[in-house]
């Protein structure tokens, strides 16, 4: 579920997400995502969902607790084993958690960043440490699992800085880590700075050693790396997100939203406007959609798994495709393994800590 | 009667710069005419190429004949022989220019005179034809007519009251044209009782009917089931046909002295006929052929490789296909040990070299390597023997040459005044020596260099146009060979030595162009897993190095939101990147850094 709203757009995002949208229009949308979830999954019994955006905090108590209770009533959460929604610091109440609580939810998602007033400025974020503090103990009160969202690699920014955000974040004891790497996404203001000379991205050699150190720290700690940016005390594996890699089946209700099933990838359109109109004349949102052949699809399973610590397991990935990658990319599996990238343990082809840092053109590779 | 009286015809052609309106003139005579109706009419009807089209030039020429009934009363028989105007092609300039009597000088009343125009006016002037300035476009606000008519005659010698004045876009003027085409071309010389003596112009490959050759009947008549022989290639066809162009092939019964024509035997490849050969009769009382018939050589060559080892075999097809329409370029089989099996592919031109390329990638839709364009080097070696170098990794060991030679050419650049400096210094920068300075009009100059023909041959013209703020043209024709101090400059990548990279360069400049090659190649190999070293070296001694600093990372935070589709494309567009770069050695080297080597960071 998909709500595109914010109390500010942050200049390094390229989410769909609006800021300084009014009443009105927030209504019209979040109904017309309750009607495209009438059309899409009516009756339908998923197991996990996942309310991002955007900022579904940003709605309020009322709303978003309103918003999730009509959800309920379309589809049926009964076998529901993760039910996660977003939170940012500065709208994270005790009595918006409490009531999402209410309503099913069993994990909340925090939008840290960082704990440091420099680099929350830098990333535009509209709260203080000391909010997500707050926001985290809230969490916490309400009983649900919480993940911490961080940003690392930031114009300037040391490894010190970096371990102490690290630190910082491990003294609250969340269950999940995000740690992403600050990406420059075309489009944003951010990518604009930067290509203006405002802005210096900080070296490779920085961010690699801060991803390869917050590794070694989160381990320690123990936390399991259970994908590249995602880190879980055991059993805490975010369950949502390892469908997307296994290249399960979801549904993505709102602008913009995405959504798979057995090799057809649909995306919702992102315009608000448009998106009210297609969903009230078309009944449908859907503005972009492909269906992969199977060997498309079996080469997509491998790059989308590589990034899971388990791997891609190749008979799992011929049995879902329908073509055995040993086939189709034999010597790409071959070269990758020459190169000390990768090994096969079971079955599984599996990424070697010295082909980490460069998982994105290996994974490509297979594409 | 056949055909009417050779005081009746009248041959002639268009010289024109690039967009100055040529096409739109011969479009404009033929509706004015009634040779097609403004139905038929489409435009640019004479460049029918997609790609001559899109570069607003004609490549190959072409001949149309048109009928009019001029003011005196009579009709006449008016031949348009279109030109390619371009200097890659200056030889099938100067024989298509051979069968006419006058021209049109085209010149764009807002632009002026060009260099280009200045070139093929002097070859017509060197032909002996009858030269009638046009001024073209004088209905745009922007136009100049006195001063471009003071240009041609300052430049071309022609007095400035002699032009005429046309808008070909509105029709505006075109009368004149057609009456001064009546009045001023002479009526073309010849003796239809002689033997036959005719001029071939221009051929093309016709998929139905083979050869279709263009000729200028000089003396005597050709007619069908004549038996003729062609003495360049020494062959003999029988003629299964004659006509006229109108502009679609009309058949006739015979040609005569005067005439131009289409002629089509039983011709298979384009190859057995050659622009500027004569046609005589087989047998009998035979004519001489005519004078100044050579087959034009390659001037530039560059290597072609497939970047996929398993495309060879496409691209020897899409070559041999690309040979039937094309008989100046030339190609053979050629293997690096960097790119592997690929052609030595031989141009008229850089002009000539780009449209090929072009060509290959857009109409078989190959992926190709292009290795920097190179001239002809002529080598003498100690042993008092001589031989052609087309690629730098020909050259034999440094020990056995006791000169090389290249070839030099007359380049002359037309440019406004304010840049005289800055084109000056660009061209003896590159080895120019400064000849002279001629001034064609108030704020516009023509300079002349004499210059090694491989110091323009990639990115001059480009930096002409950067240093005249679009303003300059120039136009080149070969002088000779001068022995130079050359050497090859080589390059090791990842301590290889990549022929491929290789390029000749002048002693003198040597370390510079070193220091230049490495600093682009840094630029345009990507980062690799691992350092490499790039290194440019003179006889095994290094002038310069390098180091690509190894990749350190390259992951990405996240799909967001399972928006997976979206991060997939991003992949697979970088994917089909690399595709087009090339392993050498262990390191993926782009196309573009094939071509880098010739840059220069001035």
């Amino acid at each position: 579920m998909h709500t595109p709203f914010c109390v500010v757009k942050c200049g390094y995002c390229d989410f769909n997400s609006y800021a300084g949208v009014d009443d009105d229009a927030v209504q019209a949308v979040l109904s017309a995502m309750l009607d495209e979830l009438r059309l899409r999954a009516r009756g339908l019994r998923p197991r996990t969902v996942f309310v991002g955006g955007g900022t579904p905090t940003w709605l309020g108590a009322q709303r978003l607790a309103g918003f999730l209770k009509d959800m309920a009533a379309i589809v049926d959460l009964s076998g529901v084993e993760e039910f996660t929604c977003e939170a940012n610091p500065e709208s994270a109440t005790a009595e918006t958690l409490q009531l999402a609580v209410g309503q099913g939810v069993t994990r909340f998602s925090i939008g840290a960043q960082s704990f440091d007033r420099e680099r929350l400025n830098f990333l535009d974020r509209p709260h203080s440490a000391e909010d997500t503090m707050g926001a985290f103990a809230a969490a916490r009160a309400t009983g649900a699992a919480v993940n911490l969202d961080l940003i690392f690699g930031l114009p300037g920014e040391t490894m010190e800085q970096w371990l102490s955000d690290l630190s910082t974040a491990l003294d609250c004891g969340p269950d999940h880590l995000s740690c992403y790497a600050l990406t420059y996404e075309r489009g944003t203001p951010l990518h604009a700075r930067r290509a203006r000379g405002e802005v210096r991205a900080a070296p490779e050699e920085r961010t690699r050693d801060m991803l390869l150190e917050t590794r070694a720290v989160l381990g320690d700690a123990g936390y399991d790396a259970y994908e590249i940016s995602n880190y879980a005390r055991p059993e805490q594996a975010c369950l949502h997100n390892l469908n997307y890699w296994h290249g399960g089946a979801y549904i993505g209700i709102g602008p913009g939203a995405a959504s798979h099933r057995s090799g057809r990838r649909s995306t919702n359109v992102r315009a608000l406007g448009t998106y009210l109109r297609w969903v009230r004349d078309r009944q449908c949102a859907c503005d972009d959609a492909e269906t992969l052949s199977p060997e498309r699809r079996c080469r997509e399973a491998i790059w989308l798994a590589l990034r899971v610590v388990q791997g891609a397991h190749l008979d799992t990935i011929t049995n879902l495709t329908g073509i055995d990658p040993r086939v189709l990319v034999g010597a790409e599996i071959a070269a990758a393994i020459d190169a000390g990238h990768c090994e096969l343990v079971r079955g599984a082809l599996r990424l070697l800590p010295a082909g980490l840092p460069f998982a994105d053109g290996i994974a490509a590779d297979f594409l | 009667m056949s055909g009417p009286l050779t005081q009746r015809i009248r041959n002639f052609s268009i010289i024109a710069h690039i967009d100055h309106g040529k096409s739109t003139l011969a479009d404009r005579l033929m509706e004015l005419t009634g040779t097609v109706t403004a139905r038929e009419m489409q435009a640019q009807l004479l460049d029918d190429m997609e790609l001559e089209r899109e570069r607003g030039i004609t490549i190959k020429a072409k001949a149309v004949s048109m009928h009019y009934t001029a003011k005196d009363g009579n009709r006449y028989l008016l031949n348009l022989i279109d030109t390619p105007g371009h200097v890659d092609f200056s030889y099938e300039v100067e024989k298509s220019l051979e069968a006419c009597e006058g021209a049109l000088l085209l010149v764009d009343a807002s632009q002026g005179v060009e260099a280009q125009t200045v070139a093929n006016a002097h070859l017509a002037e060197v032909a002996g034809l009858a030269m009638i300035p046009v001024l073209n476009k004088v209905d745009l606000p922007t136009a100049q007519p006195d001063e471009a008519a003071m240009e041609i005659e300052n430049a071309i010698c022609l007095p400035a009251e002699d032009c005429l004045h046309c808008s070909a876009k509105t029709g505006v003027g075109v009368d004149d044209v057609l009456e001064a085409i009546v009045e001023r071309v002479p009526p073309p010389e010849g003796q239809s009782e002689a033997p036959l003596q005719a001029l071939i112009f221009d051929s093309f490959f016709d998929d139905y009917r083979g050869v279709v050759i263009y000729c200028r009947i000089v003396n005597g008549t050709l007619e069908k089931r004549q038996r003729i022989w062609m003495p360049g290639t020494k062959t003999a066809y029988e003629v299964l046909e004659v006509g006229h162009m109108k502009p679609a092939m009309q058949p006739r019964d015979k040609l005569s002295a005067g005439e131009v024509g289409y002629l089509i035997s039983n011709i298979k490849r384009l190859d057995d006929v050659v622009v500027g050969d004569s046609i005589l009769i087989e047998k009998g009382e035979r004519a001489e052929p005519l004078p100044g018939f050579k087959r034009p050589k390659p001037m530039v060559f560059c290597g072609l490789f497939p970047t996929n080892a398993g495309d060879f075999d496409d691209l020897r097809k899409a070559l041999d296909k690309l040979k039937l329409n094309d008989s100046s370029f030339s190609y053979e089989p050629e293997s690096s040990d960097a790119l592997g099996f690929g052609y030595r592919c031989g141009f008229l031109g850089l002009l000539h070299m780009a449209i090929v390329q072009e060509r290959l990638e857009r109409e078989d839709n190959m992926d190709l390597v292009q290795t920097a364009p190179t001239v002809v080097y002529q080598i003498q070696l100690d042993d008092g023997s001589e031989r052609e170098v087309h690629s730098p990794s020909e050259l034999p060991d440094g020990s056995q040459i006791r000169a090389m030679l290249e070839p030099i050419v007359k380049l002359s650049i037309m440019i406004p005044a304010e840049s005289i400096g800055s084109v000056m210094r660009l061209a003896t920068d590159r080895r120019g020596r400064y000849v002279t300075t001629e001034v064609i009009g108030h704020n516009r100059q023509m300079l002349t260099f004499e210059i090694p023909l491989a110091e323009i041959i990639y990115d001059f013209h480009d930096k002409l146009k950067s240093v005249t703020r679009g303003y300059g043209t120039m136009d080149y024709e070969l002088i000779e060979y001068r022995q130079g101090n050359l050497v090859p400059l080589r390059v090791m990548v990842n301590g290889e030595d990549v022929d491929a990279l290789c390029t000749i360069v002048h002693r003198d400049d040597a370390e510079r162009r070193g220091r230049e090659v490495i600093q682009a190649l840094r630029k345009e190999i990507p980062r690799q897993m691992f350092q490499i070293p790039i290194q440019a070296a003179i006889y095994g001694k290094i002038v310069a190095r390098e180091n690509i600093r190894a990749l350190s990372k390259n992951v990405t935070a996240k799909c967001y939101g399972g928006d997976i589709s979206r991060k997939r494309k991003l992949w697979e567009k970088q994917k089909k990147g690399k595709k087009r770069m090339k392993m050498v050695g262990n390191v993926e080297i782009p196309q573009k850094a094939f071509l880098a080597v010739l840059k220069s960071d001035d």
